[in-house]
């Protein structure tokens, strides 16, 4: 008893070790976005900010590009969330459900392009975008996010279809359903957790990514969050608190969005591989 | 493009769903199509997608890597001399090393926080999944936003971890300008936005080892500790393997935190491959040479992939 | 399930839906041309609705522009200056090059090599082809002219007169001596980085270079630098941190460190570009302290060259309408614009005939007059080549090198010039 008194002793000290570790950072950032410039650079540095100022999320909303930046993001990240979602959907049925040969050859390939380099594949892909004259658009955007993710978005329905008792669709084709019909009414309507999962799991994607943002769009109108961000480094003269304002203003939404659906992040990720 | 999330299993895909008794003696009645055409029908969007974006690229980083080009005109058919002058280029043999640093040292220091963490969570049950959701934070932080705040944090003459050395003594110094430490601060911030996911895999498949293996052994008079070693590190001992590959792919492709956060310095002490495929392209405008680079990246890659889907393939024989 | 409650979830949804409206709310600023407005799409790194200086006299500019050429809309696109040339670079290849662009010129070569900009020499007239401070065949290349130089700039001497006296240090023996020792404010400090930014490095250099007498190419475009007189530049710069004169930290340090470092005043010296003068001056309060000087000669009475160089104005090789892009360029480089725009900015004219103004005599203008003089006396520009930033990037190598591990420079110079030719 006294052995596991002491590791219960260790297992919450290492917690709360791990804690600190985890929010050292964010708070720091969060600390120095609200304040005053001068109590930024002083040395040593002043913990708290007194008193507190949101000049600097202010002139950050105001004088960059950074609402338009966000509502790029948005637009694109919610196309690429469905086409991801409609096209995964459907081959994880057919991955879920149906029998064939070379099925699981199909699905390995899917599986495999998501350990391609997206270094190496993102070159070819810029050039191609600039010779069909997608380059700078955000249909091209949305076009790799969502096939980039795709394979991702599949496994997870696949693992959450799989879940599901074949006697649902055939009672609904007893009575008369087709195949896909079946599909559409039964399987989809259960199948509510897993897409919320796997959109989670795109829109973050999109939403943090500066890679692939960065190399096939051009126009200051379309730039998504993260290349804003990067630019706004860039260009500005060397001022931490704007800097943690729009780094801190771009990371609340999706903050806020993973500690609502924090279960459903870690659902999607582990696809069903636990038992409830 | 680096996968946020890069495809998990815990379990190997099976050739047909789990199913109970009675479907299998109920098959679905047969209609139009069967069951091939549907699924390639059913798969084909997935497919194309898939063309689009893998298949179609790749071949034209290996047409690029085997021509001469200037800017995005392809001139004549070289054949290996892109990658004879890349092998002799004294970047590319520093890249390699560089990403070999960055993924080990990544991959030590993310499963020293994994293990552990996910050991202590096993049986938390609800009371902390509050936690939960604190500690796994980092991991919805963009990489440009992790390379941002790490710089600031350390800080040499604002930041607090400098405040704190100089509190006990130590004179802080610019630690991302010198060879030797930017590597390691650089690990530090990867880990830091990378654990939560190294996390959730061994957790999962700590949740699934059956109760009955640590009942066995608490009868056979095992501690806490004991039974850790012997029962559950060999139970997830795919999920294991498995996690280190994710996050080897993960770490390997990765380019977005080093540029914003090192740049690939200072003197280059950075630049991993991945970055150096990065900067042949869009900084030094050389096409040949970046498709080049990137076509090692990519054999380098299947590589990953093959011990991927070994360890996939023996897990699932072992049914573990 | 959630660690919100349901109330917190209906909160929490409503303050979304206020801020996406008030993210579109905040989208919506910019004022569309009319229909039948042909326009002209510039690409520049200052905002012309900023409150600036520099701001307020692009805005000067493009209204006066609009004003004699009715029917003409100028739509202006900001980028951070380190960002224009790759953009410029990518939109040219996906063949939406904008119809006039800032380009710096060392970024000039490589655009030529691509193909990325129209040549200028039939477009503007012949009358204005005169009177430029360097000559009119700067930025050329295969019997074409590629861009009009818009402003000047070299690195220079930065100091305090608080921290030196009002001398600045004649010779750069003088400036370590100065720097070092025990009542030193923090040393030399210049940008050493080898990142994207190696051109902070790179500028400082080829004056040395030149001053040592030796050249940065040869006549085929090879690097010449690796030369005995090349050697004692590399030896020169790159001992200045081994020898204690610049602070470690110098090694990551870019334009903006340096910038921040003279605004904090945190060093004896500082060797940067003279644009940035206005902006440290003004910004930390320093206007009667903070003085620029010709970078220090290696001996008494032999000056270092300057090396000059700037903003350019091209006509990306896409524009609709050439010749109304070149009248906008024409605008914008004339030397009544030019001679406003010195006056309210500090930014250095490109044409020769500004500079005999009356202006350049006053108290105001000594500073300017002071760099003009050097311009005109040891001024210098070099023919950059395609390969320049990776060049700068060698360089900036070579000389951490020798910082860090203690290289030799014969060495450095050695390695540094057989990478730059494997380029070529």
């Amino acid at each position: 008893m006294r052995g596991a008194r002491t590791l219960n002793v260790v297992r919450r000290v290492f917690i709360g070790l791990v804690i600190v570790f985890a929010l050292a950072p964010l708070v720091w950032g969060v600390l120095t976005s609200l304040k005053p410039t001068q109590q930024i650079l002083t040395q040593p540095p002043q913990w708290l900010p007194w008193p507190i100022t949101f000049e600097h999320y202010i002139a950050v909303f105001q004088s960059s590009n950074l609402p338009q930046y966000m509502l790029n993001s948005l637009i694109v990240a919610a196309g690429a969330t469905i086409l991801a979602l409609v096209v995964a959907m459907y081959g994880a049925y057919a991955g879920a459900r149906l029998r064939f040969r070379g099925k699981s050859t199909v699905l390995m390939v899917v599986l495999m392009t998501s350990m391609v380099p997206g270094i190496a594949v993102l070159i070819p892909l810029y050039a191609l975008s600039v010779r069909t004259g997608l380059y700078d658009s955000h249909l091209a955007l949305v076009l790799v996010f969502a096939a980039w993710q795709m394979p991702m978005a599949l496994w997870i329905l696949r693992g959450f279809i799989e879940g599901l008792p074949h006697e649902l669709e055939q009672a609904a084709m007893v009575d008369g359903c087709s195949r896909i019909g079946a599909f559409h009414r039964v399987i989809l309507p259960n199948l509510r957790a897993g897409l919320g999962a796997a959109a989670l799991i795109v829109f973050l994607f999109v939403w943090n990514d500066w890679l692939i943002a960065s190399a096939l769009v051009n126009s200051q109108d379309k730039t998504l969050l993260q290349v804003g961000l990067f630019q706004y480094i860039a260009d500005t003269g060397v001022q931490w608190g704007r800097f943690m304002a729009y780094a801190i203003a771009s990371s609340i939404p999706v903050i806020v969005l993973f500690l609502f659906l924090e279960r459903s992040f870690v659902r999607g990720l582990t696809s069903g591989a636990t038992k409830g | 493009m680096e996968p946020t999330m890069p495809t998990l299993l815990t379990e190997a895909p099976p050739e047909e769903a789990p199913v109970s008794a009675p479907a299998r003696v109920n098959q679905p009645p047969r209609r139009s199509w069967s069951d091939r055409t549907f699924g390639f029908v059913l798969l084909s969007p997935a497919i194309a997608l898939i063309l689009l974006v893998a298949v179609v690229p790749i071949g034209l980083a290996i047409y690029f890597s085997l021509h001469a080009t200037s800017y995005l005109e392809v001139r004549d058919f070289v054949g290996f001399e892109n990658f004879q002058k890349m092998f002799a280029d004294e970047r590319f043999a520093n890249s390699l090393g560089a990403s070999l640093k960055y993924v080990l040292g990544s991959l030590v220091l993310a499963f020293g926080i994994a293990l552990p963490l996910a050991a202590s969570l096993v049986n938390g049950g609800k009371a902390i999944s509050t936690i939960r959701a604190i500690i796994f934070l980092p991991w919805v932080i963009s990489q440009v936003v992790t390379a941002l705040l790490w710089v600031w944090i350390l800080n040499p003459s604002f930041g607090p971890v400098a405040e704190i050395l100089r509190s006990v003594g130590i004179a802080p110094i610019d630690a991302l300008s010198s060879p030797s430490s930017a590597m390691v601060l650089l690990i530090v911030a990867n880990v830091w936005a990378s654990y939560p996911l190294a996390t959730v895999l061994l957790l999962a498949a700590m949740q699934s080892v059956p109760d009955e293996l640590y009942d066995a052994a608490a009868v056979d008079g095992c501690g806490p500790w004991k039974s850790f070693i012997h029962v559950t590190l060999p139970s997830i001992r795919s999920a294991l393997g498995m996690t280190a590959i994710n996050l080897t792919v993960y770490y390997f492709n990765m380019v977005t935190l080093i540029y914003t956060m090192t740049g690939g310095g200072p003197l280059r002490s950075t630049e991993v491959l991945s970055l150096r495929i990065y900067l042949e392209a869009f900084q030094n405008n050389q096409l040949a040479s970046a498709s080049a680079y990137g076509v090692i990246a990519l054999l380098l890659n299947i590589a990953f992939a093959a011990a991927y889907i070994r360890v996939l393939r023996s897990s699932a024989e072992k049914g573990a | 399930m959630s660690i919100i409650n349901r109330t917190s979830r209906r909160v929490a949804f409503g303050v979304g839906v206020l801020t996406i409206s008030a993210l579109i709310a905040g989208c919506a600023n910019s004022s569309p041309a009319a229909q039948g407005d042909q326009v002209i799409e510039l690409w520049e790194l200052i905002n012309p609705d900023g409150d600036d200086p520099r701001g307020n006299d692009l805005r000067a500019n493009i209204d006066a522009f609009e004003k004699a050429n009715p029917g003409v809309k100028v739509e202006v696109t900001v980028l951070p200056w380190a960002n224009i040339d790759g953009q410029l670079m990518q939109a040219a290849n996906a063949g939406n090059s904008p119809d006039v662009v800032r380009v710096l010129a060392w970024d000039v070569p490589k655009h030529i090599a691509a193909g990325n900009l129209l040549p200028l020499e039939d477009l503007i007239p012949a009358a204005e082809q005169e009177d430029w401070l360097l000559g009119w065949d700067t930025l050329s290349a295969d019997g074409h002219k590629w861009a009009i130089p818009f402003e000047y700039r070299s690195p220079v001497l930065y100091y305090r007169t608080d921290y030196t006296g009002a001398e600045p240090p004649a010779t750069w023996d003088e400036m370590v001596t100065q720097a070092s020792g025990a009542d030193s404010n923090g040393g030399v400090v210049l940008g050493m980085s080898s990142g994207a930014q190696a051109a902070a490095l790179a500028e400082v250099f080829v004056s040395y270079l030149w001053a040592e007498g030796a050249e940065v190419f040869d006549d085929d475009g090879k690097a010449a630098f690796d030369s005995p007189e090349g050697i004692r530049a590399f030896e020169r710069i790159g001992s200045l941190m081994p020898e204690g004169v610049t602070p470690e930290e110098a090694v990551s340090y870019t334009y903006e460190e340096v910038f921040q470092s003279i605004s904090a005043g945190t060093a004896d010296f500082w060797l940067l570009g003279s644009h940035r003068f206005e902006a440290a001056a003004a910004g930390a309060g320093l206007e009667d302290t903070l003085r620029i000087a010709p970078l220090p000669g290696l001996t008494a009475g032999q000056a270092t060259p300057a090396h000059v160089f700037g903003w350019s104005l091209a006509i990306g090789k896409d524009a609709d309408d050439p010749d109304l892009a070149a009248k906008l360029i024409s605008h914008m480089t004339s030397a009544d614009s030019q001679l406003a725009r010195v006056q309210n900015t500090g930014e250095l004219p490109t044409r020769a005939s500004v500079y005999e103004d009356p202006w350049f005599t006053t108290e105001d203008g000594a500073t300017a007059a002071m760099l003009a003089d050097w311009f005109q006396r040891d001024g210098r520009s070099l023919d950059y080549g395609e390969h320049y930033i990776a060049l700068s990037q060698l360089w900036a190598e070579a000389l951490q090198r020798m910082a860090l591990e203690g290289l030799d420079a014969a060495t450095a110079a050695k390695q540094a010039a057989d990478a730059y030719n494997a380029l070529l």
